[in-house]
């Protein structure tokens, strides 16, 4: 199973290669040196030998029969999913609602996924940690956190 | 001679003397503590602490404003390898090779010695940094001046090259290395002003900073494989065992840090460079010089001393470059430059013309504050360990905020926190298929050093690539690096040979 995830991403890194040599290719050449597309053409070339030479040794692991990595089951990877969305919303809210707000909404969520069930515990953290780092990044700091729009 | 002797002693009891004024002390330990913090801190770094403290700077004199900087840059690196031993994730991106060592220690219940061998090996390379700072920098910065386009290219190649070897995956590292070269690729190209790989997007058009993917690969990936690898060993290990060092132990680190602490002063000094390249040039540097390479990677306190010296022997070195020709040793010298010019402080020849009292006094107080950073270390052991004991429900979702308060303050925007997020998911596929981060972040930080200096190398030689090869010091880094490579490529064709 493993060798088989190194055999597509040595693929996938080939396919990144040929896309890269298309993309440096449509930048315009240089009177002299290497010009914009030189210096990614030289990665791209290097990337998609990389790629192939991964693929190949990974299709001689398969036929071996090695496997020697684990990968995330569905469960895993749900949890994951589940972190990624609540992190990409916090960063959506956050300039609306200002930083307190969405904090206090958003950090009870983590420690749910994280695997608390105190419900208490993780509302009166929840604030705590917000009002403190608002109040250290803002009056200490000088980094001007969001007040918030919508209100 | 006497009236020479009595004039040195003059001048250094004069020199000590300032350090010991009452503000100024008082601002070293300011300095040194909130670089301890900021540094421990996943997503903050030296430069962002001295962006946080400039409306305190602006009210200090010259040697004040000097010594909260330096302060914070040499706390910085210290306080950075505190969450790199306890939790596996670096507090800056110059400790990201302690985490390699220290947290693997640290899970065997030995996180004092880990801690203990960071400290010392930290102070050490504090202390040779100003030792050659102060003694030396004339010399070195007069060497440094010889760095051309050329050299430039094959230091960035070098790099890359033994950070790529030093993975237990050689191809995957250099596949790591590559896609952050192509990262540096994105956004205006500033030779010729072209944009590339922006895809017509405002976000990508100023390019990839180095900070969000540092934060996203380390600590946000790190975030998700605690939320979902629940099959792995406990990370908050409750033994913390001694924190006294064997005399044995003395003795493996000796040589580590010799080593080390010379090659950080090195580094630091080239413009450019920094505690990034440094810890982990260092580290294989000594992998290879060492009787237990197998032990690296798997809890080696000579890895840990190494890197750790290394990247504080950097601050004396990258303010060399800076004091003397007012030019940036590394990013957070850069930003010390930019606080120079608001607090009126001139960097360059005349500042030791101008200014002689004044420099011996902060070259004085740069040595003093790594006994400073000794004091608060021991000190604060005890407060940094107890971030073990937080539970792992606290402690993640406070990383993840804090990783996105970090990535945030660089520009106040959300768009850094945007491109955090989506390493972090990048980082979380590459730890799960064992693809090291450390190369991809060096590809990202050495890219633009390389592809400029390849343009300008080719653009001055008229296309000759054999300049690289002629000029005496980028042809040795040349050699080194394709030596390198064909190295770990027998290396990896022995392995396989033996297990089949």
């Amino acid at each position: 199973m493993s060798k088989r995830v190194d055999f597509f991403s040595g693929i996938g890194i080939v396919c990144l290669a040929a896309g890269v040599w298309y993309m440096a290719s449509l930048l315009p050449p240089a009177a002299s040196g290497i010009g914009a597309g030189g210096f990614p053409k030289f990665v791209a070339v290097c990337l998609g030998i990389l790629g192939a030479a991964l693929s190949i040794q990974a299709y001689l692991g398969m036929k071996k029969g090695d496997s020697s990595q684990t990968l995330p089951d569905k469960k895993e990877l749900l949890y994951a999913a589940a972190l990624a969305a609540v992190f990409f919303l916090y960063i959506l809210v956050v300039k609306p609602l200002g930083y307190i707000l969405s904090t206090i909404l958003v950090f009870p969520v983590f420690m749910f996924i994280y695997g608390e069930r105190r419900w208490l515990r993780m509302g009166v953290i929840s604030v705590v940690f917000s009002v403190v780092t608002f109040y250290l990044f803002e009056r200490v700091f000088y980094v001007f956190l969001p007040h918030g729009s919508v209100f | 001679m006497p009236g020479r002797g009595v004039t040195i002693l003059e001048g250094f009891l004069t020199s000590l003397a300032g350090v010991f004024q009452p503000v100024t002390f008082l601002m070293m330990i300011v300095g040194c503590v909130s670089g301890i913090v900021i540094g421990a801190i996943p997503g903050l770094s030296g430069s962002i602490g001295i962006i946080l403290l400039l409306p305190l700077v602006y009210k200090l004199d010259m040697v004040q404003a000097l010594v909260v900087m330096a302060g914070i840059f040499c706390g910085s690196m210290y306080g950075g390898s505190i969450p790199a031993i306890l939790i596996q994730t670096p507090g800056t991106p110059s400790a990201a090779a302690t985490s390699l060592d220290g947290h693997p220690l640290a899970q065997k219940g030995k996180a004092g010695k880990a801690i203990t061998v960071a400290l010392i090996a930290s102070v050490t390379g504090g202390i040779f940094s100003g030792i050659c700072l102060m003694a030396i920098s004339p010399v070195l910065a007069k060497w440094a001046l010889k760095f051309q386009a050329p050299e430039y290219f094959a230091l960035a190649l070098f790099g890359l090259t033994l950070i790529a070897s030093s993975s237990n995956d050689f191809l995957k590292g250099l596949i790591s290395g590559f896609v952050g070269l192509l990262l540096s690729c994105v956004g205006v190209d500033v030779i010729t002003g072209s944009a590339r790989f922006t895809f017509d997007s405002v976000m990508l058009i100023g390019g990839l900073n180095v900070l969000p993917l540092l934060v996203g690969l380390f600590a946000i990936a790190q975030a998700f494989a605690d939320a979902t690898n629940k099959s792995e060993p406990p990370r908050q290990e409750k033994s913390y065992g001694s924190f006294m060092l064997t005399r044995d132990e003395w003795k493996r680190i000796l040589v580590p840090v010799l080593a080390s602490g010379a090659i950080g002063v090195g580094i630091g000094i080239i413009p450019g460079s920094g505690g990034a390249i440094a810890c982990f040039l260092a580290y294989e540097v000594v992998r290879k010089l060492s009787r237990y390479p197998e032990e690296f990677g798997q809890g080696s306190i000579e890895g840990i001393a190494a890197a750790e010296c290394s990247n504080n022997a950097t601050c004396g070195g990258a303010m060399i470059p800076l004091l003397t020709l007012g030019v940036p040793g590394d990013a957070v010298t850069a930003v010390m430059l930019g606080a120079f010019m608001l607090v009126g402080i001139k960097p360059g020849p005349t500042l030791f013309r101008d200014y002689g009292t004044q420099m011996n006094t902060f070259f004085m107080a740069f040595l003093v504050m790594q006994f400073v950073i000794l004091f608060l270390g021991i000190l604060g052991t005890q407060v940094w360990i107890r971030v073990l004991g937080i539970p792992r429900t606290i402690l993640m979702p406070a990383v993840m905020l804090f990783c996105f308060l970090g990535a945030f303050s660089l520009t106040n925007s959300t768009r850094d926190a945007f491109f955090a997020l989506a390493f972090g998911i990048l980082g979380y596929f590459m730890k799960k298929a064992k693809y090291p981060a450390p190369p991809m972040i060096l590809g990202l930080v050495l890219g633009s050093l390389a592809e400029q200096n390849m343009n300008r190398t080719l653009m001055i030689y008229k296309n000759d690539w054999t300049v690289l090869f002629k000029r005496p010091i980028s042809g040795v880094l040349m050699v080194v690096s394709i030596g390198i490579i064909l190295w770990s490529f027998r290396e990896v064709l022995k392995k396989k040979k033996g297990d089949a």
